[in-house]
């Protein structure tokens, strides 16, 4: 009796043991089932699926003419795994003529320890096709898009550069980034064992969309041309740089810009990074005489001086306790404004300043767009430092420093649109470079924005004529004969700590022609030039040989034969 | 007794012996919807496959585009490198091209060209630069601008 007792005890453990497995098993299965379903179905659903990102190709960047400066080519990266390839000899044998690389040299990678070795980096298209065809396994040929500029370093600072991973930096590729990159396409389905999506079965396909084409405002044979001769004048002058810009006033467009030393944006990890910012467009610095055409147009605008009216010169002016002296140090006593122009005399464009107060004077400058972004479609825009009464560090004396150009700071473009402005009768333009945006849905034109009329078209007019003929007076380096040519030449010293340099400057001329109907402006910047520090020995000869071919390149025709060609029609 | 348990082993007996066997009628049906399961098999691994192929060319072709439209960026590269102006002005030199530098413009009596050279760019903006031109004459930042430094001036005159 004990003995089936005992027996049932042990029958009811193993069964109560059971049971409670069974039933532990039970609820792994509900919970697995039921409970935990849509997780385990999406990590299965994941485990199939595939989402294959097709990169889409960056648009191109075309200059006015359509001439490409800037597109994508296909290259490859060809490596392997050199423990699946089955038959490394042969491998190499088929290799090396291909790749150009010693068959000892691959045949070392091709049968090392390694389970991956890079072979060849940024081989061309048919190499790598080719190596797609044949179809090695273990041998693999990723193809990668590399931002080729076939212009070499022409327009390197307007262009700006595409990084390895595809991203634009600087110029036009840093400013349009986003619409030159494009969108990226995507494929899933399910995946086969090696990993392919099987064309079988739910799939989606959505299309890579590529990137904008970007026509520039810039003609590359006015790009060629000022790089050319900019180069030329740092060379001759003994310069450490320069920049030049080209702009067209009435609508504002840049046709040519550049600044030297630049850098070949093919091969940018090869050059120094300072190199990389734009001159035009980040660098600020002091003008110098160039400003006097701000500052007469100011004075000319509110009435306080008019082009006839005469000022006395006694060599040299105090303004807020600062005694400011002419460039020659000496006294031209009774002198016209358009003398003050051609002379360039401190003191009197001084006295202009004076007479319009410093709070005119400030305004017409900040409607000149000093102090400010000009907005222009280039990436890595600066401001420039202008300060004014609302500031704590603003001295009286500044009123007189600041009408020549002294004590404030600007960029190349900031003068370049204010004396454009002066050209398109007192109409500021904001400055362009991109002129027609084309992708896969539409075309758009981008037209010219007028940001605010500085001064009278009657100023505009006036102050023309009067550099027209200050040129003339001064018998400047900058004429081109056949055209009327308005303009400044400007020296300025090198602020250091504690003063100016004594010796190096910063030559530069801003002009524009033909005088009657401005059609290009160009601003020449030679920095520290040391065969001559002055900008009408350096800066202005450069100005007239550019515009010399400007024109012909521009297709302007000179005075005389615009006249007669009137007459005839 | 002996014949009681002698089973025939003639096929024609085993058949009509078989327990599943089938009157005629339901074994025609059997056989109808086996050939319509067969045909409509038939039919789905026939689609199957050509959707199969079809995506396999498609994809084959989708490939070959991409490769042509490299190409052509390729080609076009190529063709933009050859007509770089740094390497024309190298060969122009070399064929004995110089830049221009005395451009003589010679008067044509009727000679059919418009009265102002053409500027594409302006023949669409110039009537909205009308516009911005009117527009140009009150620029609400520009006046902001203008009150706070009149307004400062005037305090500093009260002061």
């Amino acid at each position: 009796m004990k003995t089936s007792d005992h027996s049932n005890y042990r029958i009811i453990t193993v069964m109560a043991v059971m049971s409670a497995a069974g039933l532990v098993l039970i609820g792994q299965l509900i919970r697995w089932q039921v409970v935990e379903h849509h997780r385990f179905a999406a990590l299965a659903e994941a485990e199939h699926q595939d989402e294959l990102v097709i990169p889409p190709h960056r648009g191109e960047i075309r200059d006015r003419e359509s001439h490409l400066l800037a597109a994508d080519v296909i290259q490859y990266d060809i490596s392997a795994s050199p423990k699946i390839i089955s038959d490394p000899y042969a491998t190499a044998d088929r290799l090396y003529r291909l790749l150009n690389v010693p068959r000892d040299e691959l045949l070392k990678s091709l049968t090392s320890d390694s389970t991956w070795v890079p072979l060849a980096k940024g081989a061309p298209q048919a190499v790598g096709e080719t190596i797609i065809e044949w179809d090695i396994v273990g041998l693999q040929a990723e193809p990668r898009a590399k931002r080729v500029y076939p212009e070499g370093d022409m327009g390197a600072h307007l262009l700006g550069f595409v990084n390895t991973n595809g991203n634009g930096f600087y110029g036009v590729e840093g400013f349009y980034d986003d619409m030159l990159r494009g969108k990226a396409g995507l494929q899933t389905g399910e995946r086969s064992p090696f990993g392919e999506i099987i064309p079988l079965g739910p799939s989606h396909y959505v299309p890579p969309i590529s990137g904008a084409t970007l026509y520039l405002t810039v003609d590359r044979s006015v790009q060629h041309m000022i790089e050319r001769e900019l180069q030329t004048a740092v060379k001759a002058y003994g310069a450490q740089g320069g920049s030049v810009v080209v702009l067209e006033p009435e609508t504002g467009a840049i046709l040519g810009m550049t600044s030297y030393p630049a850098y070949d944006p093919n091969n940018y990890n090869a050059s120094d990074e300072h190199l990389f910012f734009d001159p035009v467009v980040s660098q600020q610095y002091e003008p110098g005489s160039v400003f006097k055409v701000v500052t007469m147009a100011a004075g000319l605008d509110a009435g306080v001086i008019g082009p006839e009216g005469t000022i006395y010169d006694g060599g040299s002016i105090e303004v807020g306790g600062r005694v400011i002296f002419n460039w020659d140090r000496q006294a031209h006593e009774t002198v016209d404004m358009t003398d003050v122009l051609a002379k360039s005399l401190n003191v009197g464009i001084a006295q202009v300043a004076v007479a319009l107060g410093k709070d005119r004077f400030y305004t017409y400058l900040k409607r000149f767009g000093f102090g400010r972004l000009t907005e222009a479609d280039l990436s890595s825009e600066g401001p420039g430092t202008m300060k004014t009464p609302k500031d704590a560090d603003w001295h009286e004396s500044d009123l007189g420093t600041n009408s020549f150009g002294q004590g404030v700071a600007v960029t190349p473009l900031q003068i370049a649109v204010a004396v454009g402005a002066i050209a398109n009768e007192g109409l500021l333009m904001k400055p362009h470079i991109v002129n027609r945006v084309v992708d896969s849905e539409r075309e758009v034109e981008v037209k010219p924005v007028v940001v605010r009329r500085v001064v009278s078209q009657e100023t505009a007019t006036t102050l023309t004529k009067m550099l027209v003929e200050a040129l003339k007076r001064a018998n400047s380096e900058a004429l081109v004969p056949g055209y009327e040519v308005a303009g400044k030449t400007g020296t300025a010293e090198i602020p250091v700590p504690g003063g100016y340099h004594p010796t190096l400057t910063l030559a530069s001329f801003a002009g524009y022609l033909p005088a009657d109907d401005p059609q290009v402006l160009v601003l020449v910047i030679i920095d520290r030039p040391t065969t001559s520090r002055w900008g009408n020995t350096t800066a202005a000869p450069t100005f007239k040989r550019i515009a010399e071919q400007l024109v012909v390149i521009l297709n302007i025709p000179p005075k005389d034969a615009r006249q007669q060609l009137a007459s005839n029609n | 007794m002996s014949s009681n348990i002698l089973i025939s082993l003639r096929p024609e007996n085993v058949i009509r012996q078989l327990p599943w066997r089938l009157d005629s009628k339901a074994a025609l049906g059997f056989l109808l919807l086996l050939a319509t399961f067969s045909l409509v098999g038939w039919l789905y691994l026939t689609q199957a496959s050509a959707v199969t192929a079809t995506s396999y060319r498609i994809d084959a072709l989708r490939l070959e585009l991409d490769q042509i439209k490299n190409q052509n960026a390729a080609l076009t590269l190529e063709i933009a490198q050859l007509e770089a102006l740094s390497r024309i002005e190298v060969r122009a030199r070399e064929l004995g091209f110089a830049p221009t530098t005395n451009v003589r413009y010679l008067s044509v009596a009727n000679y059919p060209m418009p009265l102002e050279p053409e500027k594409p760019t302006f023949s669409v903006v110039q009537s909205d630069r009308a516009l911005d031109r009117d527009r140009a004459e009150f620029d609400p930042a520009m006046w902001w601008t203008d009150t706070l430094d009149n307004f400062a001036a005037w305090l500093e005159g009260s002061k």
